[in-house]
């Protein structure tokens, strides 16, 4: 455990990588500002970095069940047989995935947030109610 | 404000409680919360902290997790870039990605640089003490509070919906499909690094699959 002053001096470091990278190219000189494509692809940097921090929570059984099969496809042998229509129930019990793709297909088609989050809420309250014990 | 404040409180509210158990103490964990406000790098900070990791490699992976704001700072550019530095600091180190995502949607509409600018500021300033509120109810309530993962997951859920009416945008499926991917697949790799490489090539892809379609 990293602890006394070394850990206030830690807490300021990553305070400055903060204010640094929030403000990059805020203070980046007017020659180094992105064009064209470049500023195509920063356009979509912010909503895919929010899709990359959800994806592993929502993901995480159907990676599971791609991994498993897809080392029984190549044939690597495993030291326990793995349970694979087991997992894909699994899969379905995982509100995670469904209960994302409802927020992002309501609020693609409706375009409000509010709408989207209420449905995806609902859909992952009623598939935990549904199956218990499960995430 | 609602959504992007519910989505910030929740996730506040369970970095304050993470910062406790992972043995910070309560004025280490507010002071963390007040200066560093970026809550994806204090959950990927914590474990190398309890861990008693070189302060530089910890240091280094706050730069690592925190490397998309500078991605996404390069969308402000448009707007601040002729603000004085006193101005420009400020507005960007409170500007989180949901004030970011607000304001793309729609605090640019019928507004002059001037009104931009309170919004965008608004937008940050609200977002920051919400989080600080929910972040202090977190390290204080660490113990009782009834955080579970599901909760965790409602936040994700919550700032999942502030970008959701962004797919509209050509390209942004492939995008979104490629990042979700690939940030799953490298969820081993060393903090920080694999998010950022999701984000990069989806975008890159985004872009590609865009300027495919013009004529």
């Amino acid at each position: 455990m990293i602890e006394g002053p070394e850990l206030w001096l830690v807490i300021v470091g990553m305070g400055v990588t903060t204010i640094v990278t929030r403000s990059a190219f805020l203070l980046l000189p007017k020659s180094w500002q992105p064009r064209g494509r470049v500023a195509i692809a920063l356009g979509f940097v912010p909503m895919l970095a929010i899709v990359g921090i959800v994806a592993p929570a929502a993901l995480h059984a159907a990676g599971l069940l791609i991994a498993a099969l897809w080392n029984e496809l190549i044939g690597v042998q495993q030291a326990a047989p793995v349970p694979i229509l087991g997992m894909s129930l699994e899969i379905l019990a995982d509100a995670r995935l469904p209960s994302a793709l409802v927020v992002l297909a309501v609020g693609a088609w409706r375009r409000n947030p509010l709408q989207a989050l209420i449905a995806g809420v609902g859909v992952f309250l009623l598939l935990r109610m549904a199956m218990p014990g499960v995430f | 404000m609602f959504i992007p404040s519910l989505g910030i409180g929740l996730w506040g509210c369970v970095t304050g409680v993470a910062m406790v158990q992972s043995g910070l103490s309560v004025a280490q964990a507010i002071t963390m919360s007040l200066i560093v406000y970026a809550g994806s790098a204090q959950l990927a900070a914590l474990p190398l902290i309890v861990a008693g990791a070189p302060l530089v490699s910890v240091i280094l992976t706050a730069l690592l997790v925190n490397m998309r704001f500078a991605l996404a700072s390069a969308l402000l550019v448009q707007d601040f870039r002729s603000l004085p530095l006193r101005r420009r600091i400020p507005l960007g180190t409170l500007t989180v990605e949901s004030a970011l995502a607000a304001f793309l949607d729609q605090g640019r509409e019928g507004r002059d640089a001037a009104g931009r600018e309170h919004y965008l500021l608004g937008a940050g300033v609200t977002l920051w003490l919400v989080w600080q509120v929910a972040s202090i109810v977190g390290i204080l309530g660490a113990g009782v509070l009834p955080i579970s993962d599901a909760w965790s997951w409602i936040a994700q859920m919550a700032i999942l919906a502030l970008i959701a009416p962004m797919l509209r945008a050509r390209g942004s499926i492939l995008g979104l499909c490629t990042a979700a991917a690939l940030a799953a697949m490298t969820v081993h790799w060393p903090v920080g690094l694999g998010l950022l490489t999701a984000t990069v090539l989806g975008a890159l892809v985004a872009m590609l699959r865009q300027l495919g379609h013009r004529p």
